[in-house]
């Protein structure tokens, strides 16, 4: 491919194409529609749309606050120094730090139940990314592989699962994985770099020698493989194959690619580019990527920390929507903003808020969810849910329903029928068009 | 009683919620009905006042129980919680609602109002409170699920393990009318038994040799030689340290070196491991075990049954098992009471010799657990006895003492945990453990279990040879718990050496035992594989002494695993990540460490060949460790004649390629 | 004789339930306004047993500016409004919309003739008390980090002869204002009190929360919070630098040692003896600091965090005002 990005005008329509061809394969793939001609691509961008879902979660990890966010309590003892300011929708107010998505409040669905329970950072992380607590025996795998695992094809020339997390604190604390789906559905982790490991070719293999020793490499195989068709064997074979496809991707993470003007509607902070690349992969057909913004944990000077950090949530995810809009893509791709807990509605001494999760909110948009809708309600302090209260479990569920998994689907695990979410567990129908 | 850590108290909720999942038409039931109370009402006192008002409750606050009706009516301190005359003025009722916090019950958190509703209606329409129906007990004398043979109905016991394997598959093979897979070459036979039992492949020497020896018992030969070799303790310990504690803990290794190193018998490790006495050299680091997970004793007890006994009874933590009729909520804490009184004590694990615990069966009902194994015999003990406050005192302040001078805690005049080894070795119970090892280890040379998966050996899901099974459990069980015998016995029958390959058609099931499976190496396998098919073949052949010969092997060994903390460790089915591609394919480590020119490495020794056939037969001998087969030395030897202006890269390329095979990976 | 700073001790606690965020006192009295977190500004009288405290109405955001300037007191809060009241009969006078984001201090020169107000608009503006007309807007203080977040304006404060106004902000940069021209005579860094977590956490704590001129004009003193390493909780040591601020010199640097935290008010004893800061990290912290020899002379964690405080003319009596709490210390005889 290299040939094709010598930086010349007339190679920039090559190259869009190239990454429209990426996303389409994979649109087209889900469809069961074959083989797609690289330069079919007037019509291309329309399958691309009409196909494959996505999920973008925007992980505030440390727990950003509901008052400050979706549910702010402005006059009351607990609201803190913010206002609460008008949305495009009559009656929902929202936090005055986040006036971009007030304006787009039309298109957003605010969940204002969760009772979670669980105030510790590694357990409500692995919770709410899991959609359930782990049993002794059972790692459940989290919500990333499964939404790779149901939206992905085997032959895909992009990551399924991408997971953008650069602040060292908490980066561990959900644990995340595919657990028994296995290592084909873990994240491509990105923590230092925004560009994944072991994605460039080496410098001292020439290209030409580094398709040429695939080849040879596939031949070798070929009769092995052959006599030895088992799952195992054949993932090996298949993570070879896939190989070039992902190299091949590297201008994926590539932000240059971007006009001034995108990179410039992002803003310039790291979750703004993060969150730029995630929409680059959407549309190239990755169908989880996961942006983390950490770290939220404001125990002292919450005011503050929210006056700093909302403000960029609000610039990111209105500028994710806007382009996701756009570009035709949010019909197919649902934007998820939620971290492990929200933060209590008492204020502390040192003008902190603390974890809690026995009453905090979500927000989340695309893939048809009911724009404007807020569902749940806290008491007039925050305290507590009063109207329909909902936990992790819903949450995952209504993702998964949304994107057209039926949560009710079961994984064997051995010798055990296991569901996608726990049984009784519901999507929340309220928000699901 | 002693005080329930939190999370006894959370496992009886979870099965309470659990319970109130079930129905989901519960909107309409009456509030004088069980199935209110059940669903609306007692899920709530479980949850939010039985802490404080409940048999379970380690100090009753008020004096007021409300675990049952009368408890409610009698009422505490401040008179009767319900008030069967005036309903609406009870006292239940306006504490639920007090506007003062201090007044307010539960006082950390108001219930919904949603909630509170519930209790009114409830109350109004007579408190209903039925009596709690207990879950089924097992039977005392519930055989165990596996005598599916009288013993004497078995091959004898002193006829040979390998031909029993063979006959037991053979006759199901003979049933299935299935096809077998032809004898495995024995280049092929020599790599898959050299990586099962020292852990890496054969050098080119090794190959040779087994492949030009003519004795009829090579294969027996073989098997000693790999055996007596200090790479089959290092393998082996690797594999049970995975087997037990996930390749972790302190002093764990050593202990495990000591262990096999001398031969110990099973059921004693299986002891020292469970009763974490490490009071002799023998036994030091024996409770790596127990520390990795005495913070989490609901991880202990299923990480015991699971990895010793072969059932995975989680489930029934928190309700009787839905597939398994056998295991009920009272198998799950029968095992938990061994463990209950195990507790972390700084660097060290420490029992008490009291402390009961209880649980909550679906039913809402609270039980206190009674000491029972799987099997589901009662173990009696002693009478648990009571502290008073000055020995509770004493004890706490023994305890802060040798946890500060890090010293252990004083031993329990009476152990529970060490009744479990008792518990389970006692004949006619011995089953449980001696069949799941058989099985695991089964499962690690044959790659498919006699029981699939490994942690579901129950009566619903019962053996493909289950008098295979049978056989070889009563043989590890007469024979001291040898593992070396049982592992030397598998891998001498015929179906370990089958081949792996099959063409015709779909694979048959992998139950039958008919063509061996391709396992994915294990992470260390890989590591000591990969330095050792990267070692030119002379550097094997020195004339030195075999000790300095064994040396040599060992630190090639070493060298590989740098390799294995970037690898997955293969499961059930297990899935090679894309993420292992690119870091084979782009990483510059597999340049420096792997395809260098220096000293002995093969790529040096390949390029002094002059020949391309030459250089080509001399990498897959050193790779694959076989001869090549014609096709692939012509593909590899034409993509060499193309590439004679750099003949360094391409030689390089050729050993990647094979290096980074389908077939290397495996053990096949 | 200078007041022994070790003779402090509490005379007087009034417990409330919101967040007292500034105060001023009226002099010779001991009567205060304290802005609060329910959006008023209260009159406390701490001479009599029962403090009365009478509500002003008005803001609908933190009180988190309140001076006295002659008969009148202007209050700012976080609705950006600034309210003149009538120090008597405690009537609202005028109030409106001074600045576009949060109001964080406003502090009256010692005649009374100007206020000057900081916010998170990043201007001050100094205003003529009498008429509330605009005198000057000053602007010197980047609205972004360097990182790209909305930077925050914190603190301010006059030279007794009303002549120098100081600024500070969020990023550790100070400028010194001349008011007869309204041109910044000089600036400083102080980036100790600002830490920006690249790593662990991405975001930032601290800021410049207290400048203090003394009492002749050379020095003047800039409070904050030292290097964070968990920007969680504010767990740095207490901080505060002495500058020759036309010299654009440092005389003094000062850290806590026990307490941590924030400090977020200082001030000067009138005749200079010593220099005082308070603040907290939840709970309330003093730092008696003696400028001349550097030292620190006594270290106190106290009562809960204090957010602003006055002291009497005499320099033996502390007003504090800070969470659920309003205080009077007194040095004992």
């Amino acid at each position: 491919m290299n040939s094709h990005f010598c930086g010349s005008s007339e190679h920039d329509v090559s190259r869009r194409d190239f990454l429209r061809t990426l996303g389409a394969g994979a649109g087209l793939a889900t469809a069961g529609i074959g083989a797609v001609h690289s330069f079919a691509a007037p019509s291309l961008n329309d399958t691309l749309k009409a196909n494959g879902k996505s999920v973008i979660l925007l992980w505030l990890a440390g727990g950003a606050s509901q008052l400050e966010t979706w549910d702010p309590k402005p006059g009351r003892p607990t609201g803190g120094p913010f206002a609460a300011i008008p949305t495009s929708v009559p009656g929902v107010h929202i936090s005055e730090l986040m006036p971009q998505m007030a304006k787009r409040m039309k298109d957003i669905c605010v969940i204002r139940g969760l009772n979670t329970k669980n105030g510790d950072h590694g357990g409500a992380a692995q919770l709410m990314m899991r959609g359930r607590l782990d049993e002794a025996a059972l790692r459940y795998p989290d919500m990333g592989a499964v939404v790779a695992r149901e939206l992905s094809r085997a032959d895909s020339k992009v990551p399924d699962y991408v997971s953008f997390y650069t602040a060292s604190e908490g980066r561990d604390f959900s644990r995340q994985g595919s657990s028994f789906l296995g290592a084909r559905y873990s994240p491509m982790k990105l923590a230092e770099s925004m560009v994944p490991p072991n994605l460039k070719r080496l410098e001292s293999i020439s290209d030409m020698d580094h398709h040429a020793r695939a080849e040879l490499q596939e031949l070798i195989n070929s009769q092995f493989v052959a006599g030895h068709a088992t799952g195992p064997v054949k993932s090996h074979a298949n993570a070879y194959a896939r190989v070039h496809g992902l190299m091949s991707s590297e201008t994926l993470f590539d932000l240059s690619q971007e006009s001034t003007k995108a990179r410039e509607a992002y803003g310039p902070t790291l979750f703004g580019e993060q969150a730029l690349m995630a929409r680059r992969m959407v549309e190239a057909g990755v169908p989880f990527v996961r942006v983390s913004r950490a770290w939220w944990d404001s125990h002292g000077q919450n005011f503050e920390t929210h006056q700093e950090m909302v403000p960029e949530l609000d610039r990111v995810m209105s500028a994710l929507h806007d382009d996701l809009k756009q570009r035709g893509l949010l019909e197919r791709t649902l934007v998820l903003a939620v971290g492990e807990f929200g933060r209590t509605p008492a204020i502390n001494a040192s003008l902190g808020r603390d974890h809690f999760a026995n009453a905090w909110s979500t927000a989340l948009f695309g893939c048809g969810l009911k724009g404007g809708a807020v569902f749940g309600k806290t008491d007039k302090d925050g305290q507590t849910v009063v109207e329909d209260q909902v936990g992790a479990g819903e949450l995952f569920a209504t993702v998964l329903a949304a994107i057209g998994v039926n949560p009710k689907k079961e994984y064997q695990v051995g010798a055990r029928p296991v569901p996608l979410v726990n049984p009784g567990i519901k999507p929340i129908t309220q928000l699901l068009a | 009683m002693f005080l329930l850590p939190m999370k006894f108290v959370v496992a009886g909720l979870a099965g309470a919620l659990f319970a109130v999942a079930l129905p989901v038409e519960a909107a309409s039931s009456p509030p004088g009905s069980t199935t209110f109370f059940e669903e609306k009402i007692r899920p709530v006192l479980a949850d939010q006042c039985f802490k404080c008002h409940s048999a379970r409750s380690t100090k009753l606050k008020g004096g007021l129980r409300l675990d049952h009706r009368e408890g409610l009516l009698k009422g505490g301190e401040n008179g009767p919680a319900i008030s069967a005359a005036k309903p609406e003025d009870s006292l239940l009722l306006k504490s639920l609602r007090h506007p003062d916090k201090d007044l307010r019950m539960p006082p950390d958190a108001p219930l919904s109002d949603e909630v509170i509703a519930n209790f009114e209606k409830w109350v109004k329409a007579g408190a209903a409170f039925p009596e709690t129906t207990a879950s089924t007990a097992p039977a005392k004398d519930a055989k165990p699920w596996w005598d599916t043979l009288a013993d004497k109905d078995l091959l004898p016991a002193d006829r040979p393990m390998a031909q029993v394997v063979d006959h037991y598959i053979a006759a199901k093979l003979t049933q299935a009318k299935a096809k077998t897979a032809p004898a495995a070459s024995d280049a092929n036979f020599i790599r898959r038994l050299t990586l099962d039992l020292v852990g890496r492949i054969p050098t080119t020497a090794e190959v040779r040799a087994y492949v030009a020896a003519t004795e009829p018992d090579k294969a027996a030969r073989l098997v000693d030689r790999l055996m007596s070799s200090p790479g089959f303790v290092r393998h082996q310990v690797t594999e049970f340290e995975w087997l037990l504690n996930e390749g972790q803990g302190t002093g764990f290794r050593e202990y495990l070196t000591r262990a096999i190193g001398e031969g110990r018998r099973w059921d004693r490790v299986f002891k020292e491991v469970i009763t974490g006495d490490t009071a002799t050299p023998e036994t030091q680091g024996a409770d790596a075990f127990l520390r990795a997970r005495a913070k989490d004793l609901d991880k202990l007890v299923t990480d015991v049954s699971v990895r010793f006994f072969g059932v995975n009874i989680s489930c029934a933590q928190c309700h009787d098992h839905p597939l398994v009729p056998a295991w009920k909520q009272d198998h799950y804490y029968g095992m938990k009471s061994f463990f209950s009184r195990t507790f972390e004590h700084g660097d060290f694990v420490a029992e008490r010799d009291y402390g009961t615990i209880s649980f909550k069966t679906t039913a809402g009902e609270t039980k206190e657990a009674r000491l029972m194994f799987l099997s589901g015999e009662a173990v009696s003990e002693p009478p648990t006895p009571e502290l008073t406050e000055a020995q509770k005192k004493e004890e706490k302040k023994l305890l802060e003492e040798t946890k500060k001078n890090k010293q252990p805690a004083p031993a329990p005049k009476f152990s529970r945990r060490a009744l479990l080894p008792e518990a389970s070795l006692k004949p006619g119970h011995e089953g449980y453990f001696a069949r799941a090892l058989v099985n695991q280890v089964w499962l690690r040379l044959y790659g498919h279990g006699l029981v699939m998966p490994v942690d579901q050996m129950h009566g619903q899901n019962l053996p493909n040879h289950p008098e295979l099974l049978q056989w070889l459990a009563r043989d590890l069980v007469q024979h001291d718990y040898d593992i070396r015998r049982l592992m030397r016995g598998l891998v001498l029958s015929a179906a370990y050496a089958r081949s792996s390959q099959w063409s015709d058609g779909a694979r048959p099931d992998p139950g039958l035992f008919a063509v061996a499976q391709p396992r994915a190496l294990t992470p260390q396998q890989v590591g000591a594989s990969l330095q050792f098919a990267v070692t030119g073949p002379d550097a094997f052949k020195s004339t030195a002494k075999p000790e300095e010969q064994a040396k040599f092997i060992e630190q090639v060994e070493r060298t590989g695993q740098g390799w294995a903390s970037s690898l997955e460790r293969p499961g059930d089915d297990f899935q090679v990540g894309v993420d292992e591609a690119l870091l084979f394919s782009n990483n510059d480590r597999i340049q420096r460490e792997l395809l260098s020119l220096s000293g002995d490495r093969l790529l040096k020794v390949l390029l002094d060949l002059k020949d391309n056939r030459e250089l080509a037969t001399a990498a897959v001998w050193n790779v694959l460790s076989r001869a090549p087969e014609p096709r692939e030395l012509q593909a590899i030897v034409t993509y060499l004649d193309q590439r004679t202006d750099r003949p360094t890269e391409a030689a390089r390329q050729v050993v990647w390629s094979l290096l980074t095979s389908t077939e290397f990976r495996f053990n096949h | 004789m200078p007041t022994d700073p070790a003779k402090f001790k509490v005379a007087k606690e009034v417990s409330r339930k919101d967040i007292l965020l500034c105060l001023t006192r009226v002099p010779e009295t001991k009567r205060l306004f304290a802005g609060s977190s329910d959006g008023c500004v209260y009159h406390f009288d701490l001479a009599g047993e029962k403090t009365e405290p009478v509500a002003m109405e008005g803001h609908t955001g933190y009180v988190t500016g309140v001076a006295l300037a002659g008969q009148q007191v202007v209050s700012g809060a976080y609705d950006g409004q600034l309210i003149w009241w009538d120090a008597e009969s405690r009537a609202k006078v005028r109030g409106f919309k001074a600045h576009d984001r949060w109001i964080r201090n406003v502090v009256a020169s010692r005649d009374g003739k100007l206020v000057a107000s900081v916010a998170d608009d990043m201007v001050c503006r100094v205003w003529d008390t009498a008429t509330a007309k605009l005198k000057h807007e000053l602007r010197g203080h980047e609205a972004m980090t360097p990182t790209h977040f909305n930077s925050m304006l914190y603190a301010c404060a006059f030279s007794a002869d009303g002549s120098l106004l100081a600024t500070g902000d969020k990023v550790g940069h100070v400028v010194v204002w001349d008011l007869a021209t309204g041109k910044s005579l000089a600036t400083l860094e102080v980036p100790e009190v600002y830490t920006w977590d690249p790593r662990a956490r991405i975001h930032s704590i601290g800021g410049i929360r207290s400048l203090a001129f003394s009492p002749d004009g050379t020095q003047l003193a800039v409070g904050g919070m030292g290097k964070v390493g968990n920007i969680d909780h504010l767990e740095g040591k207490p901080h505060v630098e002495v500058f020759n601020w036309r010299k654009q010199e440092r005389v003094a640097k000062f850290s806590g040692d026990k307490a941590k935290g924030l400090i977020t008010h200082l001030v000067f004893h009138p005749q200079g003896d010593w220099l005082l800061g308070a603040g907290g990290d939840g709970k309330g912290l003093f730092l008696f600091l003696d400028v001349n020899s550097g030292k620190v002379l006594r270290e106190e964690s106290a009562l809960s965090h204090f957010h602003k405080f006055a002291l009497d003319e005499s320099g033996t009596r502390i007003f504090t005002a800070g969470h659920n709490k309003l205080a009077f210390w007194e040095a004992a005889a």
